[in-house]
């Protein structure tokens, strides 16, 4: 955490550096300066775009887990036509790049199911489709991250295939696959910014907007830069305290997201 | 083919001519052997012999692929109904303990018989007291496994499998994993068991205990059975030249 | 986790195939049941006709001059985005390597320089890297080097043969400006990659080397970064398909590669469906060729 402040540090002159380079470009701070009346009024604009950047992508992660969860329990499960539903979903989810899907979903669902959802909903859908695949992933890596002998153990006591997993293994593997479950949720944050291009009013969204207004969009994107790096770092940050508080209560190791093909860790 | 017809002399556990391979690897080579009710045998060997393969055979940790094995006359098959009458009957100790360590004690031996057994919560916490009163560690019931030693844990664990009420018992070394000091703790509770009548088949290399508890000696190397035995017979007079010459490694230290 | 793999495979041996179960019956019939339901939606209920034959029309096409079948627009995107996928690898394995390096130098401000280029890109969203890029690179500098008028003047060979491993002489500058968000944008990732894989390799062996009087890059090039190839091997193989993934970001900033081209078509022949459900398609065989070709490296070394 500490060399990234300094990294921040380094990152001040080396902008101002780039804006003296800037040759033919002449900078406008006054789109998003605090103390102008219209500068107030556009960093307010830029930043109402937060709460739909966080809501879908808590809402996305959330489908995302649940779908993940029972797809991985497909993937491991005895049964080969179960295991080979699982494997083709993940193959097949996690090569489809994510633009595609939101398109796929805002503009193909309309057509096909006769409903035509919102730019909040299908970028939900969207997100969480693509995101379930590596959520599977990340789930079947922590159950199987489980000893052996605490499947036999309960095999010996005479427990079924659900019990066994509803009280003994799932319990276990929840603490491990957090960490990178957290992970995945400050992917999503950045993620989410691909749904402004189906009018989702997002951060990305209000920036674009406001450069057609405006024509600053240099301007504009170093400050939308700061509101995600904010965004990123904090969650990131609460990620990691809740991951050493969990870690520290029960003593679980929690394993990296790399060790499980996740998508790009944060 | 698993009816209980009425035999006046069923053997608990009985191996007809078990053969189980780990690939081209023959783990076990025609082994067979029968236990009476309330017989205890213990089984030694080499490492590598087969002796974990054999006894995980016995409640289907591993399928054999050759031979049959009957629990109390159920044969075990794929099927599932016989699978899970046998593992209602037999109980296992590993090397390993393998308690569930987001579960309290208490709770570690309260799940399998609210689960398995349906017996009521109420219930499953008297027997669970009772059988933690027994194996002499009942103030540790509400600790988590992380919290005890290993000798607490192995003995938590035989109190785990006593709470089902299994007819038999199975020991994969229940001591090797633990300091030398807590072994005699374990193996006191173990013995305590084998004198009030429960059948066990043990895998062991503490040969005091084995010549203290066991009924019957059971020596195996390579995958077979070589040598069946009374307790004292084997001990005095092993009858092959392998068992003698493990005993003589294994008592020179 | 060894002995989880051994018992997995003792038990994949000896599981003998049972015919179907009921279960698997089930399964089976709710599988079909879910795709004729979907398909009776799309055909019956919604009149909608599939029409697959667009996307044909759209992959090749007969050149009016000669009549050979010449590449359709479709294709040229695909081609565009196999060529930016190719580029932008190389191009993020060399900064990946470079930066990595830096990560690891010994010196302070090369560990600054990197760590504030891996700590910008990490913590932005792509799509937003892709704008700022395209915008500063695309506008700004690029203009300034003369890429677009140098190949104006250049002679039809150089043309064409740029025309083959980049793009066309009218889109030569936004397909370097996407190249270069990619290539930077997945370099931070590989610069982490990188770092970790030099790490990962233990510091006896870089006083071993020292011991034999080998200079800091002979170091480096000689005995730490084979070793860290190795470890490295499995996460870029995700990164880099990662990255194929991404190329889909720059048609947003109109370099024409398959899903701007898929989503043109899907403008002009309202066939939404079909075309990108065969976009989709043809990452998937991209992406999915690419692991398979990766593990097979990774089983190979
Ligand atoms: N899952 C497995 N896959 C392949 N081989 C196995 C497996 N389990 C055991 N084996 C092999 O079978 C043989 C017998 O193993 P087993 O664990 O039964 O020996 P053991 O007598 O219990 O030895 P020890 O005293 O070391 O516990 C060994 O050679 C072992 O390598
Ligand atoms: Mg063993």
């Amino acid at each position: 955490m500490f060399s990234w402040f300094r990294s921040l540090a380094l990152l001040l002159p080396l902008s101002l550096l780039l804006s003296g380079c800037g040759g033919t470009y002449t900078w406008g701070w006054y789109v998003i300066s605090p103390n102008l009346e219209k500068g107030r009024e556009n960093l307010l604009f830029l930043v109402s775009g937060l709460g739909h950047t966080v809501a879908v992508a808590l809402c996305a992660i959330t489908l995302s887990v649940v779908v993940g969860l029972l797809v991985s329990l497909a993937v491991l499960s005895p049964n080969r036509f179960l295991r080979g539903f699982g494997r083709a979903y993940v193959e097949v989810l996690r090569s489809v790049p994510m633009l595609v899907m939101v398109l796929w979903v805002y503009y193909g669902l309309p057509i096909v199911f006769n409903l035509s959802p919102s730019a909040f909903t299908a970028g939900v859908l969207a997100l969480a489709l693509c995101d379930s695949a590596f959520q599977a992933e990340i789930f079947r890596a922590g159950i199987q991250s489980i000893d052996r002998g605490q499947h036999e153990a309960a095999d010996a006591l005479g427990l079924n295939y659900l019990d066994k997993f509803r009280y003994i293994i799932m319990p276990q593997a929840i603490l491990r696959v957090l960490p990178p479950l957290g992970n995945q949720f400050v992917y999503m944050l950045k993620t989410s910014s691909l749904l402004s291009v189906i009018g989702l009013t997002e951060l990305t969204r209000r920036a674009n907007e406001l450069i057609t207004t405006e024509y600053r969009p240099l301007e504009v994107y170093s400050f939308l830069v700061l509101e995600y790096l904010a965004l990123i770092l904090l969650a990131s940050w609460l990620v990691r305290r809740l991951e050493r508080r969990m870690s520290a209560r029960d003593g679980a190791r929690p394993y990296s997201a790399d060790a499980v093909g996740a998508a790009k860790p944060a | 083919m698993s009816t209980h017809t009425y035999e006046p002399h069923q053997p608990m556990v009985e191996l007809r001519n078990v053969n189980k391979q780990f690939g081209a690897f023959h783990a076990l080579k025609d082994i067979c052997f029968q236990v009476e009710r309330g017989e205890k045998v213990i089984v030694c060997g080499p490492s590598g012999s087969g002796k974990s393969t054999m006894i995980r055979c016995i409640n289907r940790l591993e399928k054999h692929d050759g031979g049959q094995i009957l629990v109390e006359g159920i044969e075990l098959n794929d099927e599932v109904r016989s699978l899970a009458a046998v593992r209602q009957e037999v109980g296992m100790v590993f090397q390993q303990f393998n308690l569930f360590p987001h579960m309290t004690v208490l709770e570690n031996l309260m799940l399998a018989p609210m689960r398995v057994r349906k017996t009521s919560k109420q219930e499953a916490r008297d027997v669970a007291m009772q059988y933690l009163r027994r194996v002499r560690i009942a103030e540790k019931a509400d600790r988590y496994p992380a919290q005890l030693s290993g000798g607490q844990q192995q003995r938590v664990a035989i109190a785990r499998a006593l709470c089902m009420k299994p007819k038999t018992l199975l020991f994969d070394e229940p001591t090797s994993a633990l300091d030398p000091e807590m072994i005699s703790e374990v193996l006191d509770v173990i013995a305590e068991l084998a004198r009030d009548g429960m059948t066990m088949i043990c895998v062991t290399h503490e040969m005091g205990f084995a010549r203290q508890v066991a009924d019957k000696m059971v020596f195996m190397d390579h995958g077979e059975i070589v040598e069946v035995a009374p307790t004292a017979e084997f001990f005095a007079a092993p009858s092959t030249e392998r068992a003698k010459l493990f005993l003589s490694q294994i008592l020179s230290h | 986790m060894t002995s989880m793999q051994g018992a997995t495979a003792a038990m994949t041996t000896k599981r003998s195939r049972p015919a179907l179960g009921w279960l698997d019956w089930l399964l089976l019939v709710m599988v079909a049941s879910a795709a004729s339901y979907t398909v009776s939606r799309v055909n019956t209920v919604l009149h909608y006709k599939w029409d697959w034959g667009v996307v044909a029309s759209y992959l090749l096409k007969t050149d009016p001059e000669t009549g050979h079948w010449v590449p359709n627009v479709l294709l040229e995107g695909l081609f565009t985005t196999i060529r930016l996928s190719v580029w932008g690898i190389l191009l993020a394995a060399l900064v990946g390597l470079v930066m990595g390096m830096a990560r690891c130098s010994d010196r302070l401000f090369p560990r600054l320089v990197s760590g504030a280029y891996v700590l910008l890109v990490r913590n932005v969203p792509p799509l937003v890297f892709v704008f700022i890029v395209v915008f500063f690179v695309g506008s700004q500098v690029l203009p300034m080097l003369g890429l677009s008028s140098a190949m104006d003047r250049a002679s039809p060979t150089v043309q064409y043969w740029v025309s083959i491993f980049f793009a066309p002489a009218q889109q030569i500058e936004n397909f370097v400006a996407g190249l270069v968000c990619l290539a930077f944008f997945t370099g931070a990732y590989v610069t982490e990659i990188v770092r970790a894989g030099i790490q990962s390799v233990p510091t006896s062996q870089i006083e071993a080397g020292r011991s034999l009087g080998l200079s800091r890059l002979q170091i480096m090039r000689l005995i730490v970064l084979p070793q860290a190839l190795r470890n490295v091997l499995p996460p870029l193989a995700g990164q880099f398909i990662q990255m194929i993934k991404d190329s889909s970001l720059v048609s947003l900033v109109s370099v024409q590669e398959l899903t701007f081209v898929a989503q043109e078509i899907q403008v002009s022949t309202q066939k939404v469906f079909e075309v990108l459900l065969f976009a989709g398609g043809l990452y998937f065989i991209i992406c999915y060729s690419l692991s398979l070709l990766f593990a097979f490296l990774e089983h190979r070394s």
